[in-house]
């Protein structure tokens, strides 16, 4: 039963969206139908074309989800410690994923099976609430860019991914991050450079 | 009677949702005698920043738009017409008030569904999860869709895609709050909109 996943961590880092009260009952069901795995920096999780049938939660490492727009590599989104992540509409819909999973540092993760979540959704009503919260949470971080897309200048696009993985310039290549804001690397070491004066 | 129009406009709802044909009669007339439906004027809030809603709403007749401000702008975060259903997620999933308005651009049927009234159903009528699971997933696979547009699509690109979604949005929607919407300036769609009309 025990496959070594970090209960207390889950319990602690999803309490927003309710995890903590789940019954045990719930909670063991739950972590019984996980599956641990490990990967290297690299890695796909996700190929193109490949149906996405697992919900994953990262308990370490960091990744990116990204796909090709003419050829070129676009960044939708990075995932540090605790993220969780799924190709939306291959997930939801069962057809193959235009987007990729790439793991930029070791990781590990765990892994939901599409029809687990589905299962465990439907035999426990307090568990369907708690999945509904987590993608109303994706609906959340969607709009938040969309806001961002509409309006914001390319130095508060960078501020906000910056709050969620401080590091992150450190950790993954400038190009990755310029394709995420939708800017070019030339912009984005402008912007960096501004924010860097203003912050002496 | 009454029960009668509003079994309509459910039934409207589902069926733009795809799930009309896989909830029992029985879970429907239950759905049916606890939703509220409320009336709205052009220009009526019905919702206010700051207003507590932990319910779902559904656009039975007519169209509303969900805006926030942000340094002094109206920015249009969206726009529903009729068939649409959403919750505001910071509302209905948080317990925070609303950070945003919903505002009917034209005279409108609102039906509303209270998160605890849903749940309490589900319990006696488990196929009424996938109300909330299509909302949601529809709801998804649109945001995606919206960030992806932004990001890539040109003015005249983002236009031609509200307008599959919408169709004549511009004869009910003011053009400002459709450029917001598109993240574009109220010049730039009337440029999209000329050369359209000379093409």
């Amino acid at each position: 039963m025990d496959k070594n996943i970090d209960k207390e961590y889950l319990l602690n880092r999803y309490k927003h969206f309710g995890i903590d009260k789940l019954p045990q009952e719930v909670l063991d069901d739950y972590f019984s139908r996980m599956k641990v795995v490990k990967k290297k920096r690299h890695d796909l999780l996700l190929k193109e074309g490949e149906v996405c049938t697992n919900f994953a939660i990262m308990r370490t490492g960091l990744m990116r989800i990204f796909h090709y727009k003419k050829g070129k590599d676009i960044s939708d989104v990075f995932l540090g410690d605790g993220s969780f992540c799924v190709s939306i509409e291959s997930f939801f819909n069962e057809e193959p994923s235009d987007r990729l999973i790439e793991i930029l540092e070791p990781a590990e993760i765990y892994l939901l099976p599409r029809k687990d979540l589905i299962e465990l959704c439907d035999k426990y009503l307090e568990f369907d609430l708690f999945a509904q919260s987590m993608i109303a949470f994706v609906v959340g971080v969607l709009q938040r860019k969309v806001e961002l897309l509409q309006f914001a200048t390319a130095e508060e696009r960078l501020e906000m991914i910056l709050q969620d993985v401080p590091d992150l310039m450190q950790r993954v290549s400038s190009v990755q991050v310029a394709s995420y804001l939708g800017v070019t690397p030339e912009t984005l070491s402008r912007v960096r450079g501004r924010m860097a004066r203003r912050n002496e | 009677m009454q029960k009668l129009l509003n079994m309509d406009l459910l039934l409207f709802q589902f069926q733009s949702l795809g799930i009309a044909d896989r909830i029992p009669p029985e879970a429907m007339e239950a759905v049916v005698s606890h939703i509220e439906v409320e009336e709205y004027n052009k220009r009526d809030l019905i919702v206010k920043k700051g207003d507590i809603c932990t319910k779902w709403f559904f656009v039975g007749e007519g169209i509303v738009r969900v805006f926030f401000e942000k340094n002094n702008t109206e920015i249009t975060d969206l726009i529903a017409p009729e068939g649409w259903a959403f919750p505001l997620v910071e509302c209905y999933y948080e317990n925070m008030p609303a950070n945003a308005n919903i505002e009917a651009l034209e005279p409108c049927k609102i039906l509303t569904l209270e998160k605890d009234t849903l749940l309490g159903l589900q319990k006696k009528y488990p196929e009424l999860a996938l109300i909330t699971r299509s909302i949601l997933k529809r709801f998804l696979t649109y945001n995606q869709h919206r960030v992806d547009s932004l990001m890539f699509e040109t003015a005249e690109e983002k236009y031609d895609r509200l307008l599959a979604n919408i169709p004549k949005i511009l004869l009910r929607v003011p053009s400002l709050y459709v450029a917001s919407f598109l993240g574009i300036t109220p010049e730039t769609l009337s440029r999209v909109r000329a050369k359209k009309t000379k093409k």
